[in-house]
């Protein structure tokens, strides 16, 4: 007599339809968690922060200012040097660093021997731990015993050792120089992986039509890595505005706050000067800032999708 | 098979419920203090601060001492939190500028009422007075570095020069016969934004050396003629490039090790450091070149917090500490420490009478009265003025006109 197979058990077919429906629900409740815990909470807890005027890190109800903090800030003339220099450090970092991306990526989707060497190489500024970084260009940037006024001085490019990180007009180029050497090789990769992914008739058909090299790159490799080049501005433009390690350990915002950027000056406000409804306002106002340059960034992007 | 298995886990319950409540009876007979401060690490005085605690625990069986080590740099922040989450340690060891952040943040317990203060009053140093408030006590001063100038004899003998400057005139001509750059300098010194708070102990040295004060009856006074002349000499010395510039503490105290540089303005410390890693060196000690001869401090107070899980047993280990710092020989390392340990170091270095001797300026020199607790806003408004001066050659009372009234309107 053949075996009877058991009939699904009604149970089973419920957990069946059920299942996949929760599951996605399930799998992402952690990092939902996690992100309502450690980002949105404590968030919203500076913006709480910002209407109070108190010197604790746990300010006291009495200590309601309401929009105190905010008259301050666009009041005070210490807030507009520190969004131009915000302004400068970001605009120059982002420039600099993408291009210098762009030109990696180009040099590196070229074959050549060694370029598997020369593509791990291009990694270590980005691997290197941050503070150790900057401590080891502040010993370069040294006017005494650095290497950099060694090279310049002994390529006649100086008379005179330069003092990179207290005169103001060095001061800023200093630390955006340390940012891109830092952050270049990120671009450097999303572009390259961008290029590789440029179909070869494009060029093909390009070269057919009589174009050159530049015309190649201008019109054919740039609007094909667009939109890879598009975010990779925008997460520079984000990292720039909350850089502080490598500004704080190599000048402290100086001199004559050149180099105080916003992530410096939030610090300042909360750690040295105990003004914590102050540092908060700051803090919200940055990330206003931040948001609406997202927003315009995907709202081009969509712009573009839809032409 | 159930009623087993609950039985099973009612017996679990009740035997880890008496295991729990056994450890916590125990724990509460010995109790371990949390000590924090930054001294943990220092050569030296870390591992004098161990030999006192533990000499203390041999004392108090029941009362440990477990260190709460972290770097000076990050010391203030980290405590500032712990307090905040009233996660304090028991002892806090803080040094002025961050003893009146405290203090005023209501984050300190008065200690008159857990310590008999009068019987230490004999041992108290003159920097205790700093720390009373309201005539309530808030910390115990162990210590204080004070500054002086430290020379290096040989490249004085070397430049023809037979003793230290006594006026500032005197030190301008002497620094300069002393200055063979890049490989000879006659001062080292702080004098940039990225090393704010070494160089307000700086600045404030040559500043109060001309009289000028920071404030006067708890009010700005920064443009006063006396500071004036203080930040004009200043500059003088920045234009005769008598010391390295854009160079931090660390490279021209190793340049003055060296013998690249021929005199500090620095803190006892650094003349052990100097000599520790240059024994062949040959430095003494001098009062500042000026007729009032003040000096500045950093105190370091010893303090109970609020927070503080175990106040009456912090309150005898402070108690016990005070009394035997002597005969451990705190303060070897700095000098005003401790009177009586003093001797030892005196009898074998005695032109280090010179830190114990000199005067303190007016509040430990660098706290602005009346502004202890916006010391950072205070100094970074000046010290920015006076950088203007220093790189844009910026009139000096213009600038310090212009710092006197940003302070004033500071809220």
């Amino acid at each position: 007599m053949p075996r009877k197979r058991p009939f699904p058990s009604k149970n089973s077919r419920v957990q069946k339809r059920i299942w996949p429906q929760f599951l996605p629900y399930i799998l992402t409740t952690p990092i939902i968690l996690f992100t309502v815990v450690f980002v949105l909470y404590p968030m919203f807890q500076s913006v709480i922060i910002s209407f109070y005027d108190s010197r604790s890190l746990l300010p006291q109800a009495n200590d309601y200012a309401g929009l105190k903090n905010y008259v301050w800030l666009f009041t005070s003339p210490s807030t507009l040097i520190t969004l131009r220099v915000t302004l400068f450090y970001v605009v120059g970092t982002v420039i600099c660093s993408v291009s210098l991306g762009l030109v990696a990526a180009l040099l590196l989707n070229v074959p050549y021997r060694g370029r598997g060497l020369a593509r791990a190489a291009i990694t270590v500024p980005w691997g290197t731990p941050l503070v150790a970084s900057a401590l080891i260009w502040f010993w370069m940037f040294d006017p005494q015993y650095g290497v950099i006024n060694y090279f310049l001085y002994l390529l006649h490019l100086t008379p005179q050792s330069i003092q990179w990180l207290i005169t103001p007009q060095w001061a800023l180029l200093s630390v955006i120089l340390v940012d891109v050497w830092r952050i270049f090789p990120f671009g450097a990769i999303v572009l390259l992986t961008a290029l590789q992914a440029v179909p070869a008739n494009l060029y093909d058909a390009a070269a057919v039509d009589g174009a050159g090299s530049l015309s190649k790159f201008f019109h054919v490799t740039l609007p094909s890595i667009r939109p890879s080049l598009a975010i990779t501005m925008l997460l520079y433009t984000i990292w720039g505005m909350k850089r502080f390690d490598t500004i704080w350990v190599l000048t402290q915002g100086g001199p004559l706050d050149n180099t105080s950027v916003m992530a410096v000056q939030i610090y300042r406000e909360a750690f040295r000067n105990f003004r914590i409804g102050r540092a908060s306002a700051l803090a919200v106002v940055g990330t206003i800032l931040s948001l609406i340059i997202t927003f315009f960034y995907f709202r081009k992007e969509l712009n573009h999708e839809k032409a | 098979m159930l009623v087993k298995f609950f039985k099973l886990c009612l017996f679990v319950f009740v035997l880890a419920s008496l295991i729990a409540l056994g450890t916590s009876v125990l724990c509460a007979q010995n109790v371990e203090l949390k000590l924090a401060t930054w001294h943990w690490t220092e050569p030296g005085r870390g591992d004098t601060l161990k030999a006192i605690c533990e000499a203390f625990t041999k004392e108090y069986p029941n009362i440990t001492i477990s260190p709460v080590s972290l770097p000076y740099a990050r010391y203030q922040d980290q405590m500032m939190i712990q307090m905040a989450g009233n996660e304090a340690p028991d002892v806090l060891v803080a040094a002025d500028i961050m003893f009146f952040a405290f203090m005023n943040l209501g984050y300190l317990l008065p200690l008159d009422e857990l310590i008999n203060l009068k019987a230490l009053e004999p041992e108290f140093l003159d920097a205790q007075k700093i720390s009373q408030i309201n005539e309530k006590t808030y910390g115990l001063a162990t210590e204080y570095v004070t500054y002086a100038l430290l020379y290096n004899e040989t490249l004085f003998k070397e430049a023809g020069i037979d003793h230290p400057p006594t006026t500032p005139d005197e030190f301008l001509e002497d620094a300069k016969k002393l200055t063979k750059a890049p490989n000879q300098y006659a001062l080292g010194t702080r004098h940039s934004m990225n090393e704010e708070g070494g160089w307000w102990y700086e600045m404030s040295y040559w500043v109060e050396g001309f009289g000028g004060k920071w404030t006067t009856d708890g009010k700005p006074s920064v443009n006063t003629p006396e500071v004036i002349n203080g930040v004009k000499f200043y500059k003088e010395m920045y234009d005769a490039n008598i010391f390295p510039k854009g160079v931090d503490a660390s490279t021209y105290r190793r340049m003055f090790w060296q013998g690249k540089i021929a005199m500090l303005t620095d803190n006892q410390a650094t003349f052990f450091l100097a000599l520790s890693s240059n024994p062949d060196l040959n430095i003494k000690a001098a009062p500042g070149p000026f007729e009032n001869k003040l000096t500045n401090a950093e105190i370091v107070f010893y303090t109970i917090p609020k927070s503080a899980k175990h106040q009456k047993e912090a309150a005898i280990f402070l108690d016990w500490f005070y009394r035997h710092l002597k005969d451990y020989g705190l303060g070897v390392q700095n000098v005003v420490g401790s009177k009586s340990a003093n001797k030892i170091i005196l009898e074998k270095f005695p032109y280090l009478m010179t830190f114990v001797e000199a005067p303190l300026a007016d509040n430990g020199g660098i706290l602005p009265k009346g502004y202890e607790t916006r010391l950072p806003e205070f100094r970074h408004i000046v010290l920015n003025h006076v950088t203007s001066v220093l790189i844009n050659n910026a009139d000096p009372k213009a600038e310090m006109d212009a710092a006197q009234n940003e302070l004033l309107n500071l809220e």
